[in-house]
């Protein structure tokens, strides 16, 4: 017995390995994975090089020289590929406008405009003092804004001097950032931020406060995440990622590898069916033994799929620290494997049911919606059990044999993970259901192959159940 | 009315087994909801002979069969084959051809005959040698790795039959193995079976085709809505049906022959007319009551063909079949 369920096993498996889709799916889903998680430090490589200059119209006549600092500090990080260039104007002995009036400033600002934009349209990359932008900093922005206005009382709308829809005094306490490229997002941080940085820094001073001492009490305010162990004093650093993507992830690989595998089962039945293979098969063998070996097949198939993509996942997320200890320890990852052949064996049972009553895909559709449903029940719970995980609905779904092994592998991964006698009533839950749905499976499976024509009705599955 | 054949009467209690007979249904029914396939058929079949299934569409012949191979279980009576109850032991010496034909479209042909002759509980080394073999026999050796999906049907059919053969069993059963194949390869099959003959092994083939019974089967049994109505060899039936049948070339009606004394049955052919007479009608009579009404160019009388005594027992309603031949008798 043993050695036919191996051959009809091996030949499934070999029929669906060989094929170029199998082989596709094997090698694209782990080279995704390890591009997307490779892909910063790749467009970080392959990315843009070269000067971006910015010249910086300071009316403060106090800013631009911080500002070019904080630019030479960030320039001088090794991994930086794009220098920005800062080249300062010096306003006041230009145009005398920097403490002028708002009118005064409007028309300064404006030439500024103008003149600066000429210079970054015109002319190529090679040409040193082509722009890529320009910074226009106005007169006032070093003071301190007045104490907040109640929010029901808006500020006066002062007069639109130049039309822009800012009015001279708020463009007047305003930083103007013009560049070639608004999407270009890291520059636009890197210059606004040093602008930022620069306007705090000497507010701050003009206020007498001790600048280092701000930035110190700054520095302390981050939020160190740990996640309490089960021994005294077991404490584990954690991530947003770790607690919540890669739990998600390990129940979406262990679906993927069931419904694969099911999938194949059903296609493989259902041509076997429809190509008369199958009266030959048990001819040969028993219809429980072909049934026993087309499960293990296909199994094997979606068990080499999910290695593959467990792999390439676990190392992806290994390497962007993702994985918290003891996330995947050997206990874990026991459990995942007999989840997914309990879990496999309770919907491949379904499948093989609906692949021998059917002659094509088409007429399997109808069969399939129901087992649709009972996937998407614990799909459409996760998030709620992400969040309340010891609830009643928790643990009901944890015990319920269709969304059990999805739960299960989810609360184990979690923090805290489920308590293991809930995960054994889970794994008894899967396994009763496993073996009932292959006892009646099977019997459906053994009558239902031969059966020709339309699909059954349900009353007629009903009679071979009770009949076979 | 009697049915066309004596049926053996059913021994209820389990019949000797002996080694001269390779198969043996004894009172077996096998009922589909309230559709009965096989309704209490009684049937032994010779080892080393080459036994025709004959019949209607939905008479039961493949139910028959599957029962033999084990697919279906009897719902009453027992099947015995090479001598123990019909079982997974027994289907593994058997050799079957279903009538439905299947290949894995995408497997290569000796993959396919090598997967089949293993499920049959054969090794790779003893299946190798002879898979060539086969091949060759067949002219499929240069097509041995190519996919079946891209052999003909003809072709494919005979990759079908090789893997039917291929773990050398003792019995053969071959359902409909003539359909679909054109006449050089339909020849090559016809010399086959009679190697295996020559081997002493049992072949039994269910067929529409009344000349390749005639031509290769020992004995015939035949099946119509479930029930045995003929079962012999071929020397008994043309025995029990000594009916003539004679040929009537001419211008003339269908009416002209109907009346005339002896004729059972009239059958019109284009150009020809084919009349049953009963068992030592007079034929003088019969040529005279036609010349009264027909203007005759030929007028043959011949033994009924295998033929003959199928349309006579299917006919269009196998109660009106029976119920002709005992008539007839």
């Amino acid at each position: 017995m043993v050695r036919n369920v191996l051959l009809v096993a091996w030949r499934d498996f070999l029929a669906v390995v060989r094929t170029k889709g199998f082989l596709i799916g094997l090698v694209f889903m782990p080279t995704v994975i390890a591009v997307s998680s490779q892909l910063p430090k790749l467009f970080k490589r392959f990315g843009e090089e070269g000067v971006r200059r910015f010249a910086v119209v300071d009316f403060t006549g106090q800013l631009a020289g911080p500002i070019e600092q904080r630019i030479a500090v960030r320039n001088a990080e090794t991994d930086r590929k794009v220098i920005i260039a800062i080249e300062r104007i010096d306003v006041a002995a230009m145009d005398g406008a920097a403490a002028g009036d708002g009118a005064a400033f409007a028309a300064a600002k404006e030439k500024w405009k103008a003149e600066l934009s000429k210079r970054a349209q015109g002319g190529d990359d090679s040409d040193p003092r082509r722009l890529y932008g320009f910074l226009l900093i106005g007169p006032r922005v070093l003071e301190l804004p007045v104490a907040a206005a109640p929010p029901a009382a808006p500020r006066k709308q002062e007069s639109d001097d130049d039309g822009d829809g800012v009015s001279s005094t708020d463009a007047a306490s305003s930083v103007t950032y013009c560049a070639r490229s608004l999407t270009a997002g890291d520059l636009r941080q890197v210059v606004s931020g040093a602008v930022r940085d620069a306007v705090r820094t000497r507010r701050m001073e003009a206020a007498g406060l001790d600048v280092d001492l701000v930035r110190r009490a700054d520095s302390m305010a981050g939020i160190e995440e740990m996640v309490i162990g089960k021994k005294p004093g077991d404490l584990s650093k954690a991530s947003g990622p770790s607690e919540a993507v890669v739990p998600m992830v390990a129940v979406f690989l262990l679906l993927m590898g069931v419904m694969q595998s099911a999938g194949m089962l059903l296609n493989s039945t259902i041509e076997e069916k429809g190509n008369r293979v199958v009266e030959v098969l048990v001819s040969s063998i028993r219809p429980f033994e072909l049934l026993a070996g087309k499960i293990f097949g296909a199994w094997l198939t979606g068990l080499v799929l999910l290695l593959a993509w467990g792999a390439a996942g676990y190392f992806a997320a290994d390497s962007v620290q993702w994985i918290r200890p003891g996330m995947f320890s050997g206990a874990n990852v026991a459990w995942f494997a007999y989840f997914f052949l309990f879990g496999y064996l309770l919907f491949a049972s379904l499948y093989a049911a609906v692949g021998a009553m059917c002659t094509s895909i088409q007429d399997a559709q109808s069969f399939m919606f129901p087992i649709v449903i009972l996937i998407m029940i614990p799909m459409m719970s996760l998030g709620f059990v992400m969040n309340q995980p010891d609830s009643l609905v928790a643990r009901v779904l944890t015990w319920f044999p269709f969304s059990a092994p999805f739960i299960a592998i989810l609360r184990l991964t979690l923090s805290p993970p489920a308590p293991q006698w809930q995960i054994a009533v889970a794994a008894v839950s899967v396994a009763i259901g496993a073996w009932f749905l292959m006892w009646a499976g099977g019997k459906v499976f053994r009558i239902a192959i031969f059966s020709t024509g339309k699909p059954p009705r349900l009353g007629e599955i009903w009679r071979w159940l009770r009949e076979a | 009315m009697q049915p066309a054949i004596e049926r053996v009467p059913a021994a209820r209690a389990p019949a000797a087994r002996s080694p001269d007979r390779v198969v043996h249904h004894d009172g077996v029914t096998k009922t589909f909801g309230k559709h009965v396939a096989v309704d209490d058929l009684t049937l032994t079949i010779p080892r080393g002979s080459v036994y025709g299934f004959i019949g209607p569409n939905g008479a039961g012949k493949t139910s028959t069969i599957r029962m033999i191979m084990h697919i279906h279980l009897a719902d009453r009576g027992s099947v015995e084959v090479l001598g123990e109850p019909a079982g997974q032991r027994t289907a593994r010496r058997i050799g079957y051809l279903p009538e439905e034909r299947g290949l894995y479209p995408k497997m290569r042909v000796r993959d396919v005959v090598l997967y089949f002759g293993r499920l049959k509980g054969r090794t790779r080394a003893e299946l190798a040698p002879r898979i060539d073999a086969w091949l060759e026999k067949f002219g499929l050796t240069p097509w041995r790795l190519k996919k079946c999906q891209e052999l003909s049907k003809g072709m494919q059919q005979k990759v079908q039959f090789i893997a039917t053969v291929i773990h050398q069993p003792e019995l053969v059963i071959l359902d409909e193995p003539f359909s679909g194949l054109d006449p050089v390869n339909t020849e090559v099959l016809i010399g086959v079976i009679e190697e295996l003959k020559r081997e002493g092994k049992t072949v039994i083939f269910s067929t529409h085709v009344m000349e390749h019974a005639e031509k290769l089967c020992d004995a015939v049994f035949m099946i119509c809505k479930g029930k045995k109505v003929l079962d012999g060899t071929l020397e008994e039936i043309r025995a029990r049906f000594r009916d003539d049948v004679i040929e009537v070339e001419g211008d003339g009606e269908r009416a002209a022959f109907e009346g005339a004394p002896g004729v059972t049955a009239v059958r019109e052919h284009p150009g020809r007319f084919e009349l049953t007479v009963e068992r030592g009608a007079d034929v003088q009579n019969i040529l005279t009551h036609a010349l009264a009404r027909f203007r005759v160019r030929r007028f043959e009388v011949r033994a009924p063909r295998l033929h003959d005594i199928f349309l006579k027992l299917a006919g269009d309603d196998a109660g009106a079949a029976a119920t002709i031949t005992a008539k007839g008798e």
